[in-house]
């Protein structure tokens, strides 16, 4: 009978998407129903199987509770929403003051976004931390860009024999740097994505989002070598995009639905990616929406696609049923 | 909660959880989700039929507002339950709503029974 619930309760947070620590809490309230509804059904002479199957007939379809639950849950408040604002905002600042090739107004604003999104990691990872997270991966992607030259030298010289010897440190910048971002997007994927696959693409949002603008800025004027008119003409369009990623941030913390979640990553990144391709090329016709539309898809839907192969959830244990049930504990 | 049951429209009964759910936990002081789902079939004369789960996602989102909060507590041969109870905003929320439906279903009996007014 305990397998039969358990099963049951496993079908539930199939469906739950909430973090380890709430789906936890979730089960332990769920269970207590089947406790008091069996033992109520014993006194009116019901037992054994029938009284199991009576018992999940009247609680309801797994998918239905499983998704009123995490509408229960999933939704933050105005608070948790203008958290989740807050990186995009402050990277914005950025732009509209013309700031984001100074290195000071740069150092201030990423290392407060790691600090935050070290501290959230260590946590419980909060609904309004994935922003912060996301955002926390910038400056190292933007300092494997620059280095991708080094990547290149490296590459002729192993293949070619072409070109002077290179000093250590050229070798170990990249090494470091890709495999630090590498192993750094892989292990918040990992961890995320057994929450929910939803948040990983939400993470990972303002990655295509600022490659584009780097590729762009990187078209328009060389970094390092042409003038601050050429390299700020992109910073008004920047500005409205990451106001936009702080917009969208905020409504996916506030909805409720997860296909109102999804949506609004969709419209939001889609409409991010067309100001940049716009104020790069001076148009957006069919062709480049259609092409922007579907990767943004392609990549905001990867995750779901990862997620059936890490998912955690294994089916009909009574063991794992106990492991959630922990009596020996009272806990909120 | 979903439609499973005629004779009343489910969206009637969605709109009115939360004040069903306020006002038997305030009567009761401190109760748990099973106890008000068998309090819920008591009252109603089991006219109210719904999917029993439905429940806890809803004590949960009185919860999240700050109107019910809620404990564990242990009883005796180990088996815990999580009893919940209204807050003070919770009771001012409620005392609004009970105001609400008064007026409504006042004004709703006027107009299927004019001959009241008189």
């Amino acid at each position: 009978m305990l397998a039969e619930i358990g099963l049951y309760l496993e079908k539930v947070c199939t469906h739950l998407h909430l973090d380890p620590q709430t789906e936890k809490k979730v089960v332990r309230e769920l269970y207590t129903y089947f406790q008091e509804k069996m033992a109520d059904l014993e006194r009116q002479g019901v037992s054994g199987p029938d009284a199991v199957q009576d018992a999940i007939r009247s609680f309801g379809s797994p998918k239905l509770i499983a998704r009123l639950m995490y509408e229960a849950y999933s939704s933050g408040s105005w608070a948790e929403a203008l958290l989740s604002a807050q990186p995009h905002l402050f990277i914005a600042f950025l732009f509209v003051l013309h700031l984001w090739q100074q290195p000071v107004p740069l150092l201030i604003c990423f290392a407060f976004i790691l600090l935050v999104a070290l501290y959230g990691w260590t946590r419980e990872l909060p609904n309004w931390l994935y922003s912060w997270i996301g955002c926390s991966f910038i400056p190292l992607g933007v300092a494997c860009y620059l280095s991708r030259h080094l990547i290149v030298k490296i590459a002729v010289l192993f293949l070619q024999g072409i070109g002077a010897p290179l000093p250590l440190w050229q070798f170990i910048l990249p090494a470091g740097l890709y495999g630090g971002l590498f192993w750094i997007v892989l292990t918040t994927i990992l961890r995320v994505i057994k929450i929910d696959w939803i948040f990983v693409s939400l993470t990972l949002m303002p990655i295509p989002i600022l490659g584009f603008w780097l590729l762009s800025v990187d078209r328009l004027a060389d970094i390092f070598n042409r003038s601050a008119v050429e390299l700020h003409s992109l910073d008004a369009a920047m500005t409205t995009v990451l106001t936009m990623l702080a917009v969208v941030s905020a409504l996916f913390t506030r909805f409720r639905p997860r296909i109102f979640k999804f949506a609004v990553l969709l419209a939001g990144g889609i409409f991010c990616v067309i100001v940049i391709v716009y104020n790069v090329w001076g148009n957006i016709n069919f062709a480049r929406l259609l092409a922007v539309t579907a990767f943004m898809l392609l990549f905001l839907l990867g995750p779901a696609l990862l997620q059936t192969r890490v998912s955690s959830h294994t089916l009909g244990s009574a063991n794992r049923l106990e492991e959630w049930i922990d009596n020996s504990t009272v806990t909120r | 909660m979903p439609k499973y049951f005629s004779g009343y429209d489910p969206d009637q009964l969605r709109g009115n959880t939360e004040s069903m759910l306020l006002f038997l936990i305030d009567e009761l002081e401190q109760t748990y989700g099973y106890r008000i789902i068998k309090e819920i079939e008591r009252r109603s004369g089991g006219f109210f039929r719904f999917k029993e789960g439905t429940v806890y996602p809803a004590l949960r989102k009185l919860e999240n507002e700050g109107l019910l909060k809620g404990e564990w507590k242990k009883l005796r041969g180990g088996q815990e339950r999580r009893y919940y109870r209204v807050t003070a905003k919770g009771k001012e929320v409620l005392q609004k709503k009970l105001a609400m439906w008064h007026n409504f279903a006042r004004a709703m009996e006027l107009i299927f029974n004019p001959a009241a007014a008189g």
